[in-house]
């Protein structure tokens, strides 16, 4: 089922928390809502799930507009950070509910829920699970029941809020391949919000950043990783060294000094210059070129990182460096950039 | 400061002994010493003088009608009670917080002010009692006015045990149920009104207990007609007044059994709950 | 980075969209306000309408009465022996139960929360049976000549048991949930016992006690069952002022009789007012001992 957003406005009172969102989610994806918080992340999708109301804009599921349908009306299934489980039941009885409460002429066979909440439980690796209560389930368990119940109604369209957000980081780990598993098998559309990059990263087909209740990209995760679309992403997705430079006439200054840089758009004006350890350079030391002081060397098993104070104007710089290379702290060593990114400040 | 022993873990904090030793002569001597003189004194009269004393149909009439009216007056409060507990705990509105410190007005009100106010505002030229005497319906002076007091009485602690439970509840959980496609009934009934159960039972047992025990509210209002209006705390002060303790003691003694049967099944059912949710 | 609940994300609801309609909402505010209106606001209000019938004069000719003033004199004795023994013995007990594991604790609870739950008439009934005329006690306070029941120790006796569990039930949650760590730094810093007793714990304390003897006093000052039973209702000597409403009423004085139900129900409405305030302020400072 194709998800379209189009124009999508949430005001809470006086203060808007969703501006204005153009979205396309298509059959069978698996969309990464990723945002700082605040940035309207949970607003959007509980709208998509009707558990808000949008202020304007419409939600068309496939050809339908749903903007105005109830939560019961969108049949979507909805995973809360809290899980949400029915603690007074078991969880053979929380995945059936939503298969209970059917309409007579809609529910199934009593010997047919019972199929399918055994395969349910199986999906979930949860086989013999069934009789006991939330209460007594580990946080991952609880996790995969809130997913099995909300599997157990064939969701239109399904929406996790925060899914491992209360997990511990080696559960969080299992569990983020088994739902990329389960979501190659079932094939629902599925959109899920998270705070964690790496998360959003690893797991979805496309990641839509949120910043401030404004879409800031959405794009495959390589492409927001090499090709941010904004300052806003290139902060907040991996790591990443910023200096403020000013582009006048094809060149760029910082403190006065050329930079020897290529520029990328052809507005003159302050920009942020965006670079990625990785991709800084050590090198000898030129006339032209940048060069730097070594401030401090950082071993560990993730690698060599060095941090260098650049002499012709004030900034650092954090460069990932291979083991091989003999530095000393102090020396002075030329730096150039293999990759970088410009972004025009807004004056 | 106590060393580690048998009887009580190695604790820094000081003075275990005293505030125990303390604790022991108090509950000893004020509570314990004079319900074990009844129960003593019980005990002296023997179980075929109880019956014989039991079976005085004036006796077994005041205590069918204290049971019976204390049960209907434990469903109401329930039933009232939870219904004001989920005004407060949902709803915001103003004189919600008004609402809310007057629920315990029962706690902290005399009894016997309570009594001579509902008495006078449900007897038959009362406020309330003239219009309602007019449509047929006599309260002051029958079984109905005790009902009436029973319920005043039992309402703040039906209100005070299901507040917390639906103060607990998630709007998440609602929310859960209603995108697993159930109406708003059906998540009322399989979704928000189990939890609340082992609390409305506790509600009730507590509402229950107090009113078989409830005098000051009660005399006023009911008249205290032998058969009629004549329930059992009022019997068993009649009875010491005629001088006959032994028949004030076997009804003493049914009430006291009857209170403990109901901390007993609050406890129970508090126990039982917790098993089968486990610790969250 | 575990990411644990303390940091989600508030929800920002508008209005919840899975609940009952606006109606149905107003219906029930309106059914509730009907509902304690009849029960709780209308009897309030018929006690200080029937004080005042027979106007100001009457009222206070009630009130001044010599039997009243005796009255006044015995409830207050009543209350000024029973509250702060009762006290005492909370703090004790709360120290015990929330600061110490001991075998059979839990029937130590269910014994403090006894009285709540036993009829005031059975509990005037038990005295009688401890200290009447043909009691257990009875040679033992002929040979001393004293008197227990029909006169002052009775009623107090019996206030005693009925307001027994008012402070420690205010204290002991209260304890447990605010730990010992506060009494084990005093402690670690060289603090005595006693002063560790008087400086931490006591301040920490310090609203729930009040609200605990709060509770018990107004309890202790309104008792009317059990020390009906144990009074023997003498006029102008073992009346407490609940006792003296019952007389007038019976006398088919009921301007005197509402005249002193009058001062109950105030005391009641200072009661509940002063336990609101505390109750909002008790929130304020626990929600500010979680932020630390």
């Amino acid at each position: 089922m194709d998800i379209t957003l189009s124009g999508l406005k949430k005001t809470f009172g006086q203060s808007p928390a969703i501006h204005g969102i153009d979205l396309k989610i298509v059959s069978g994806e698996l969309l990464g809502l990723l945002g700082p918080s605040g940035s309207g992340k949970t607003t959007l999708l509980r709208m998509i799930a009707g558990l808000e109301l949008p202020t304007a804009g419409q939600i068309f599921f496939g050809k339908e507009d749903a903007s105005h349908k109830t939560i019961q009306e969108r049949r979507v299934g909805f995973v809360f950070q809290s899980y949400a489980l029915f603690k007074h039941m078991s969880v053979a009885e929380n995945i059936a509910y939503g298969l209970k409460v059917r309409p007579k002429a809609q529910r199934l066979e009593a010997a047919q829920i019972y199929k399918r909440v055994a395969e349910l439980l199986d999906l979930m690796q949860l086989a013999g699970y069934g009789g006991r209560f939330p209460g007594q389930l580990s946080g991952g368990q609880r996790q995969r029941v809130a997913l099995a119940r909300a599997l157990a109604v064939e969701p239109r369209v399904l929406l996790l809020d925060e899914p491992f957000g209360a997990l511990d980081a080696q559960v969080r780990k299992d569990l983020r391949r088994w739902l990329r598993e389960i979501h190659m098998r079932t094939g629902h559309t599925t959109i899920f919000v998270t705070h964690d990059q790496e998360e959003a990263l690893e797991l979805s087909d496309r990641v839509a950043v949120l910043a401030n209740g404004r879409l800031e990209q959405v794009a495959k995760p390589e492409i927001i990783y090499d090709q941010p679309a904004s300052a806003f992403v290139h902060g907040f997705i991996g790591e990443s060294n910023q200096i403020y430079v000013e582009q006048l006439n094809g060149r760029l200054f910082a403190a006065g000094s050329d930079l020897h840089l290529q520029c990328q758009d052809q507005t003159d004006g302050p920009h942020i210059l965006f670079v990625r350890p990785q991709h800084v350079k050590l090198s000898q030391p030129t006339e032209t070129g940048w060069r730097g002081q070594i401030k401090a060397i950082h071993q560990s098993f993730l690698g060599r990182r060095v941090e260098i104070a650049l002499s012709d104007f004030n900034g650092t710089l954090d460069a990932i460096v291979n083991d091989s290379e003999k530095l000393v702290i102090g020396e002075t060593i030329g730096v150039t950039l293999s990759n970088y990114r410009l972004f025009a400040l807004a004056r | 400061m106590p060393g580690k022993s048998w009887f009580y873990p190695a604790s820094p904090m000081p003075g275990f002994r005293l505030a125990l030793g303390a604790s022991l002569l108090w509950v000893g001597l004020i509570v314990l010493l004079p319900l074990a003189g009844l129960a003593l004194r019980a005990s002296q009269i023997g179980l075929e003088g109880a019956i014989q004393i039991l079976m005085q149909p004036r006796l077994l009439a005041a205590l069918r009608l204290s049971f019976g009216l204390s049960f209907a007056a434990g469903i109401l409060s329930i039933l009232l009670g939870g219904l004001i507990a989920w005004v407060l705990t949902r709803y915001h509105f103003t004189g919600r917080r008004l609402l809310d410190a007057a629920i315990d007005l029962p706690f902290a009100l005399p009894t016997a002010v309570a009594g001579i106010a509902l008495t006078t505002l449900y007897a038959p030229t009362g406020w309330l009692g003239r219009p309602l005497n007019e449509l047929g319906i006599k309260v002051a002076f029958t079984p109905l006015g005790i009902f009436i007091a029973l319920v005043f009485i039992g309402l703040p602690f039906a209100v005070r045990t299901l507040q917390p439970i639906l103060e607990q509840t998630e709007v998440e959980v609602e929310e859960a149920s209603a995108s697993l496609g159930a109406k708003r009934w059906q998540t009322i009934l399989y979704i928000i009104l189990p939890p609340l159960l082992p609390a409305a039972l506790a509600g009730f047992a507590l509402a229950f207990a107090r009113a078989i025990g409830e005098y000051g509210s009660v005399i006023f209002i009911a008249g205290n007609i032998p058969f009629y209006t004549e329930i059992a705390p009022i019997l068993v002060v009649t009875r010491l007044e005629e001088f006959d303790e032994r028949g004030a003691i076997v009804v003493a003694i049914i009430m006291l059994l009857a209170s403990f049967l109901c901390l007993l099944a609050i406890n129970l059912v508090q126990a039982w709950t917790r098993r089968r949710l486990g610790h969250d | 980075m575990t990411k644990s609940f303390l940091q989600r994300d508030p929800i920002q609801r508008d209005r919840d969209m899975v609940r009952e309609s606006r109606l149905v909402e107003r219906t029930l505010i309106a059914l509730v306000f009907v509902i304690l209106a009849l029960f709780f606001f209308a009897p309030m209000l018929v006690v200080f309408v029937e004080a005042g019938r027979k106007g100001l004069l009457a009222y206070f000719t009630a009130i001044a009465d010599p039997e009243t003033k005796s009255a006044i004199k015995m409830t207050l004795m009543v209350a000024t022996l029973a509250v702060p023994i009762n006290a005492l013995f909370g703090l004790a007990a709360a120290w015990a139960i929330a600061r110490f594991e001991f075998p059979l604790k839990n029937l130590l609870v269910t014994l403090i929360d006894l009285p709540f739950s036993v009829s005031p008439v059975v509990v005037g009934l038990s005295f009688v049976v401890l200290f009447g005329s043909r009691g257990y006690f009875a040679p033992l306070l002929v040979q001393y000549n004293l008197q227990i029941i029909f006169a002052w120790p009775g009623l107090v006796l019996a206030t005693t048991f009925v307001t027994f569990p008012f402070v420690a039930r205010e204290l002991i949650p209260l304890m447990q949930q605010q730990g010992v760590e506060d009494e084990e730094a005093a402690l670690t810093l060289g603090a005595c016992p006693l002063k560790m007793f008087l400086t931490v714990t006591l301040p920490n304390i310090k609203w729930g006690l009040i609200y605990g003897i709060l509770l018990c006093n107004a309890r202790a000052m309104g008792e009317f069952g059990a020390v009906a039973v144990v009074s023997g209702r003498i006029r102008g000597m073992t009346t407490t002022l609940p006792l003296q409403v019952e007389v007038l009423y019976g006398g088919f004085d009921l301007s005197g009789a509402f005249a002193i139900a009058s001062i109950l129900a105030g005391l009641a409405l200072v009661t509940l007012i002063i336990k609101t305030v505390l109750e909002w302020r008790h929130a304020a400072d626990l929600a500010a001992s979680q932020r630390h």
